[in-house]
């Protein structure tokens, strides 16, 4: 095979077919990055402009540019839109562009999911749209308080939009978080061990990883509220045992930790510009890296500063005061880290520094107001008034999306291949800093003059009219701003002049490749020998004798999407493994889906019917993957890696159930409630037995397997399949005998939830259990299945593991507590 | 009350200062010992952080437009630079320290009541008006708290609907008005005056008309207020009022309005407001129309023009029907003319 033969190879396995229907499979991660990205610009545009009429409805006292139920839908959507359908995509799509650069990585190591997670996100974001367009859109605030958005208070279509929606796109972020976190670990090029990851790939480690520990809080939410109102059931419902607290509790639990899974790759940004700008490496590396896991682990401790006149004791929201004043401190030890690098360094103020620096600025302002309403007394004060609006308008646009913009500067040259317009951009910054300030820093003062949020009109004697008309004032420069940027990106996608590899002299592996690069990323996986490639040592490019495969990987000798796998915390090669190509099962499986999501809000019974419709077209995801046969790698695959992140997320999610399920039970009077005896333990324990007993031949059948007996799972696997069959069914005729229905009250919701999930790990076992069986049977498989076989067997351990806890709480729970 | 115009050169001067003279309902202009504490606090919180962030900014504008050659980064410098960067963090670590001590320390001041309740009133917010009892008085009124100056009083909130949030800032704090529980809150007014207040939890299309006052009067002028307000409402003599009367039953109104004396409803939550004496509240419907006869006639026939989203039905009343109506309910509770 000559040279230019193994181009041709890469060329046709890495490219995406042509046409429409090539257009509908694309699963590279540079194409579904900028995906998301414009998409999310789009709906970036359209959140701004209900902004601006929200802006133009508050500039004087009684103005009707819009009613107040336009109103209430203008703010939810807006405050939904910005976060879940703008920033975190945005970053997500950057992140799903950037890393694999960053890394020296040839693609994510789910490229499908790449594709599904990026379907998902566009038809909840249009869906959501639609409902706007059609007069519908939620109107209770993006956080939803029950009762207001209870069947009770909103017996409309509107919430209901809002909980299936906001469900299914939490779907999207978490199959990115996964795929992010495996490809970090798994795919960097060796020699990049941990403490060599550029900062921006720490930061969306660690995103990733609070998106796996917040957001399935947030799914278990949305569907208790959605349980609540379409299935009649009593989580949050007072007459029925319910509590409203428990609701806040839950969505705090994740939206906190949504703030910084907003502002951690921000900051990623941010480190990633300033050292490149300033011409030195960052000061203090280490304390980044600190700085960023801390804020990570923190965050999860201060949902409480949400709900501080909620009425909980005081004692108790002291703690989570001093954790909110302190998250602070990493924030600022990154501040005074840029300031020294900055200072060591010379710095060139091109657009991508002017939004850092204007992120420095808004990011210290918003971050003392945050220390402020840490407190809990100030905050009685300021709660929930318009001094919040502009703190946190500060944080997250200060704090977001000035490094948006700026990372849009930074890497527009590498994703466009030409150079946005300096001139422009400078316009963009000055327009934008001096609009925002004057939009966002009076409603400071007007919120201190007593002016609650989200109120759609206030009156005369108020005398709010002066700061509003200014802050309205300052957000039609902030529009003014946002066109110039619009412009920039249209005019110099076409005319911009050309970039080349590398046009400001940055440090990490992205610059390395042409720009745009390659679909192939790099044709010689680089070898990484510090924290900054670029700027030390040999060029990453030069030949490494010792890594043969390199060679092999740069000229293939048949079309495969070859990429190396490394080990996580040092980045040896393990193995090289073959990801699979374009299909449009992805968007087959995400319409699937949303069946199930659409259809709740028409029909429950769509709910299974998606389900056996997304089962259906899995396998032909699956089935699609013609991979070449490869020795089993000797390490773990990236496969299993996903399964125990998937495992993590429903931990989460099984966790919040549990907790909720406690919850109830310490509001209630009685429980269960009078009237209803504790479950009788005969059933449910055979039950139990029957799954735990399951574990034993799966476990024999993964050791057989990786002990060279190929036949024994095909016995092994049907063995255990019965007795989860048997736990499921067990577990669903004691649900069928007891006496209550969900629909009775708070207990009767709880214990039918829990269990009803446990009945659907059952079958979900069973399927997968199926799938893989098949497959192993088939006997082609067996060499390369091993990987499906041991990812089955987390799984199964999982569904046991949590029984345990499950049977705990809705079985002995009644009787011990 | 004192009101003035605010420059937008002003603002971006002095927010403290600024905040500290604009509109009826501000935080910073206590006249209680709970708004005191906070206000301090606050001023205290604000001062303690915008000095040291202006410092860091200023610095970290010089740092990026100085103009040199990048040294030679030894591993000595780089060393140097990170102590740096961390005895900052350190300094930082010490004021939230501090900031933490002032947050607990005037927190359990805010909570404790100054001295005992003189006494209890429940409040149960509503979409979208405050209904208000004086328990101890037999009193039942709506969106406005009458209390002696000086003297501190426990109020006992709770919700009937969605979640509301009571605040008034010149007295104190908000706190949450909570369906399915009852919490407790103390005022206090130092000085007699009106402190006006609004629902500050988004609960449904008209949160923004909820507002609310806490009226405190000298100690003998309150005694007054209860002499006014405790009876119940004499039997119609005047014939209109006879006429405004049986309008009212007719009508239905008294399906959810009661009027004491006259036509009662059993206990808290009531669906409407009590109407025994409307006609000496300063508003109409939480602040949304003046308390005037034209207001209310206006009102009864089409409460949603004034406030969409209102719970009370339109009317289709008789113009003197109306005319009786309006006069009766805003008669003097002795029967004479308002």
């Amino acid at each position: 095979v000559t040279r230019n033969g193994s181009i041709a190879h890469l060329e046709r396995a890495w490219a995406t077919p042509p046409g429409f229907a090539g257009w509908l499979s694309a699963v590279n991660h540079r194409v579904i990055g900028v995906r998301y990205m414009v998409t999310s610009l789009v709906f970036f545009a359209i959140a701004g402009i209900e902004a601006a009429v929200i802006r133009a409805q508050l500039a004087a006292p009684e103005l009707a540019v819009v009613g107040p139920e336009r109103f209430n839908q203008l703010f939810t959507m807006h405050g939904s839109s910005m976060m879940f359908l703008f920033a975190v995509p945005f970053l997500e799509g950057l992140m799903i562009y950037v890393v694999p650069l960053m890394i020296g990585a040839r693609d994510m190591v789910f490229p499908r999911l790449n594709a599904f997670g990026y379907w998902v996100y566009l038809i909840a974001g249009v869906a959501l749209h639609v409902s706007f367009f059609a007069g519908v859109a939620p109107n209770a605030g993006w956080f939803n308080y029950v009762p207001l958005s209870g069947a009770g208070f909103s017996p409309g279509v509107n919430i209901d939009f809002w909980v299936t929606m906001i469900t299914f796109l939490e779907v999207a972020a978490l199959v990115a978080a996964v795929e992010i976190i495996v490809t970090i670990f798994r795919q960097r090029a060796p020699g990049m061990s941990l403490a060599r990851m550029p900062i921006f790939v720490w930061a969306s480690l660690v995103t990733a990883f609070m998106i796996v520990f917040a957001m399935p809080a947030l799914v278990v939410a949305s569907l208790l509220l959605g349980l609540d109102r379409l299935a009649g059931m009593h989580f949050f419902n007072i007459p029925g045992g319910g509590d409203p607290l428990l609701w806040q509790h839950l969505f705090w639990y994740f939206g906190h930790p949504d703030v910084y899974i907003m502002l951690l790759p921000a900051l990623g940004i941010v480190s990633s510009i300033i050292p490149v700008f300033a011409r030195r490496s960052i000061v203090g590396y280490r304390l980044h890296v600190f700085a960023i896991v801390a804020i990570g682990f923190v965050s999860f401790g201060l949902w409480v500063h949400h709900m501080y006149a909620a009425g909980l004791p005081l004692v108790g929201m002291n703690f989570f005061a001093a954790a909110s004043m302190s998250i602070a401190i990493p924030s600022a030890i990154q501040i005074y880290s840029w300031i020294a690098t900055l200072w060591r360094g010379a710095p060139r103020l091109e657009p991508p520094l002017l939004f850092a620096m204007g992120f420095l600025v808004l990011f210290i302002l918003g971050g003392i107001t945050g220390v402020m309403i840490a407190s809990v007394p100030f905050d009685w004060q300021v709660h929930d008034t318009y001094f919040i609006v502009g703190h946190f308008h500060y944080v997250l646009v200060g704090g977001v999306v000035f490094p948006i913009f700026g990372a849009i500067y930074f890497w527009f040259p590498k994703i466009t291949g030409r150079m946005p317009s300096a001139r422009l951009g400078r316009w963009h910054f000055w327009l934008m800093f001096v609009g925002f300030n004057l939009t966002f820093f009076p409603l400071h003062i007007v919120g201190l003059q007593g002016m609650p949020r989200r109120v759609y009109t206030y009156q005369l004697e108020v005398d709010w009219g002066a700061m509003n008309a200014v802050a309205t004032a300052g957000a039609a420069l902030m529009a003014l701003a946002v066109a110039l940027f619009f412009l920039n990106v249209f005019r110099s996608v076409r005319r911009g002049a050309e970039a080349g590899p590398d046009p400001w002299g940055a440090d990490t592996l992205e610059w390395s490749t042409s720009s745009p690069p390659p679909s192939w990323n790099f044709r010689m996986i680089p070898v990484v020998r510090g924290r900054s490639p670029l700027w030390e040592g040999p060029p990453p490019d030069a030949p490494v004798p010792e890594l043969a495969w390199r060679t092999a990987l740069a000229a293939p000798d048949g079309p495969r999407r070859e990429t190396p796998i490394t080990t996580a915390l040092d980045a040896h090669p393990d193995h090289v493994a073959h990801l699979p190509g374009p299909s449009v099962w992805p968007l087959w499986t995400a319409l699937a889906v949303t069946v199930s999501f659409l259809g709740a809000l028409m029909n429950l019974w769509l709910v299974p019917f998606g389900g056996l419709l997304t089962g259906l077209c899995l396998l032909g995801w699956h089935r699609t993957h013609a991979r070449e046969p490869l020795p089993p790698p000797p390490g773990r695959s990236a496969t299993w890696s996903g399964i125990a992140l998937f495992v993590v997320i429903e931990g989460v999610a099984i966790g919040s159930l549990l907790v909720s399920y406690y919850y109830l039970r310490l509001g209630a009077p009685a429980w269960p409630p009078t009237g209803i005896e504790p479950p009788p333990l005969a059933l449910p324990a055979l039950a139990l037995a029957l799954l735990l007993g399951s574990v034993v031949p799966v476990a024999m059948a993964e050791r057989a397997a990786r002990r060279g007996r190929l036949d024994a799972p095909t016995r092994l696997l049907p063995v255990a399949a019965a007795g989860v069959l048997g736990y499921g069914v067990l577990t669903t005729l004691e649900l069928v005998r007891h006496p209550f229905r969900w629909w009775a009250n708070a207990y009767g919701s709880v214990v039918f939830t829990i269990s009803g999930y446990q009945v659907l790990h059952a079958i979900v076992l069973v399927l997968f259990g199926a799938a893989v069986w098949a497959s192993w049977r088939r006997g082609v498989a067996a060499r390369r299945e091993r990987a499906a076989l041991e990812a089955l067997a987390l799984y199964w351990y999982f569904v046991a593991g949590v029984s345990i806890p499950v049977f705990a709480t809705v079985e002995l729970a009644p009787w011990l507590l | 009350v004192t009101r003035g115009r605010a420059t937008p050169s002003l603002a971006l001067a002095a927010l403290p200062l600024l905040a500290a003279c604009e509109g009826p309902q501000r935080v910073f202009a206590p006249a209680g010992p709970g708004a005191e504490e906070i206000g301090r606090l606050g001023m205290f919180l604000i001062v303690a952080t915008v000095v040291p962030a202006l410092v860091v900014i200023a610095i970290a504008v010089a740092a990026a437009l100085r103009r040199r050659r990048p040294p030679p980064g030894g591993a000595e410098t780089e060393r140097r630079d990170e102590r740096v960067v961390v005895a900052a963090g350190v300094a930082s670590a010490l004021l939230i320290g501090v900031l933490v001590l002032a947050n607990v320390w005037v927190g359990r001041r805010v909570v404790a009541p100054p001295d005992e309740p003189a006494f209890d009133v429940e409040i149960v917010a509503h979409q979208f008006w405050w209904e208000v009892r004086y328990p101890q008085h037999g009193i039942a009124s709506a969106n406005e708290l009458h209390v002696p100056a000086g003297s501190v009083v426990r109020v006992l909130l709770s919700s009937a609907d969605v979640i509301h949030s009571l605040w008034i800032p010149e007295l104190q704090g908000k706190l949450d008005a909570m369906p399915g529980r009852v919490y407790a809150k103390w005022l206090r007014a130092d000085r007699p005056g009106e402190y006006r207040g609004q629902c500050a939890e988004f609960c449904g299309l008209q949160h923004a008309r909820m507002a609310f006052w806490v009226v405190a009067h000298p100690p003998e002028e309150f005694a007054r207020f209860l002499e006014r307000e405790r009876p119940p409402r004499a039997p119609a003599v005047d014939p209109v009022h006879v006429r405004g009367a049986r309008v009212f039953a007719a009508a239905r109104c008294d399906a959810c309005h009661a009027v004491r004396g006259h036509h009662e409803l059993e206990g808290l939550g009531s669906p409407g407001p009590d109407l025994t004496h409307l006609g000496s509240r300063r508003t109409l419907a939480a602040g949304t129309l003046p308390m005037t006869e034209e207001a209310l006639a206006e009102w009864i026939l089409d409460p949603a023009r004034a406030k969409p989203g209102v719970r009370m039905p339109a009317t289709d009343l008789a113009p003197e029907d109306l005319e009786a109506l309006v006069t009766w309910l805003l008669a003097s509770p002795e029967g004479g003319p308002r």
